[in-house]
């Protein structure tokens, strides 16, 4: 599995540029982006429990949208090891990386809500 | 120049939003395809927006299956479509292409690629609009010239034409009406001399 650095969990320069320097943008979509973290986190984990690779697919592509929108550049390419898991058809091997996603959106929420009190 | 942007990702929406809208376009956002497809049949054909961003993966309708449902709509023909994906692979682009896309962004998206590809997008939709307005005058033109090509009732007395409309019009009323012609009134030698011997006889 891949390791990623600081600014790998977020990158706030790149938000930043993202939203053309508006921090107060920037904000607004961290605050959406973490209001739905936890919800899209337990719907990949109830897809990997149901083996139900469709619904993992599904999950884990919204998460890697929003969490590349929010320059989480771990998460999102965390997700998309699960995306593609579920684009073949299987969940097999999904929970260490779903442990790893779990982590890394944990470091990111951190992150995010540091950036957002400012 | 109104924007319809489709996407499911509350994030990614609301940067849409948001970045568009600092560009000073108007920007309508839908949630996912079917609602996308509610509000633009909901215009019944006025004030439609011209451009619209589709999400390739959404719940419900996705994009390339939207896009395709509008270029089968009549009134959607000229609607500029751009793909907001993530895929990137030779295979899946030209899918959204053969889909009636114009156009797609790679997500995650860069606000000044994102400008410039919609910028191409008005562009494209000005030409379209003022050839559109082009072919109609030509059309307009093409009309009147058939109707000059017919055959024109002409009284074998006064000479007054009958018109479409079964009126009996001056010729040169009708030629005013029918054509870009402006006629100006004189006396031809003709005339002159019949007219100055009728007179010096009064």
């Amino acid at each position: 599995m891949a390791s990623f650095g600081e600014d790998d969990t977020f990158g706030e320069t790149r938000l930043l540029e993202i939203v053309q320097g508006d921090r107060d943008l920037a904000v607004e979509l961290t605050e959406i982006f973490l209001s739905e973290l936890e919800p899209r986190l337990r719907e990949i984990e109830a897809a990997i429990r149901g083996c139900d690779s469709r619904q993992l697919q599904s999950a884990a592509h919204a998460l890697k949208g929003s969490a590349a929108s929010v320059s989480g550049k771990a998460v999102a390419a965390t997700a998309l090891c699960l995306e593609q898991l579920g684009a073949n058809g299987t969940v097999e091997g999904a929970q260490p990386l779903f442990a790893a996603l779990e982590s890394r959106a944990a470091d990111l929420r951190d992150r995010l809500t540091a950036f957002a009190k400012g | 120049m109104r924007i319809l942007v489709a996407e499911d990702d509350a994030v990614t929406r609301r940067l849409l939003e948001a970045t568009l809208g600092k560009f000073g376009w108007e920007v309508i956002t839908a949630e996912d395809g079917e609602v996308a497809w509610r509000i633009l049949t909901s215009f019944e054909g006025k004030n439609l927006p011209e451009l619209v961003l589709l999400d390739w993966m959404m719940p419900g309708i996705e994009g390339p299956a939207l896009c395709r449902r509008l270029r089968d709509t009549p009134g959607f023909e000229l609607t500029y479509v751009i793909l907001l994906t993530s895929k990137t692979g030779k295979e899946d682009l030209s899918t959204g292409l053969a889909a009636g896309a114009n156009d797609y962004i790679a997500k995650p998206f860069h606000p000044v690629e994102l400008e410039a590809r919609v910028r191409v997008g008005e562009r494209m939709i000005r030409l379209q609009t003022s050839l559109s307005v082009r072919v109609k005058e030509l059309e307009a033109a093409l009309a009147d010239v058939k109707r000059l090509q017919g055959l024109l009732p002409i009284c074998a007395y006064c000479k007054k034409v009958r018109n479409e409309t079964d009126y009996w019009q001056q010729v040169d009323s009708y030629l005013s009406a029918h054509t870009d012609v402006t006629l100006t009134h004189g006396v031809c030698p003709d005339c002159y001399d019949r007219v100055l011997k009728e007179l010096e006889a009064e």
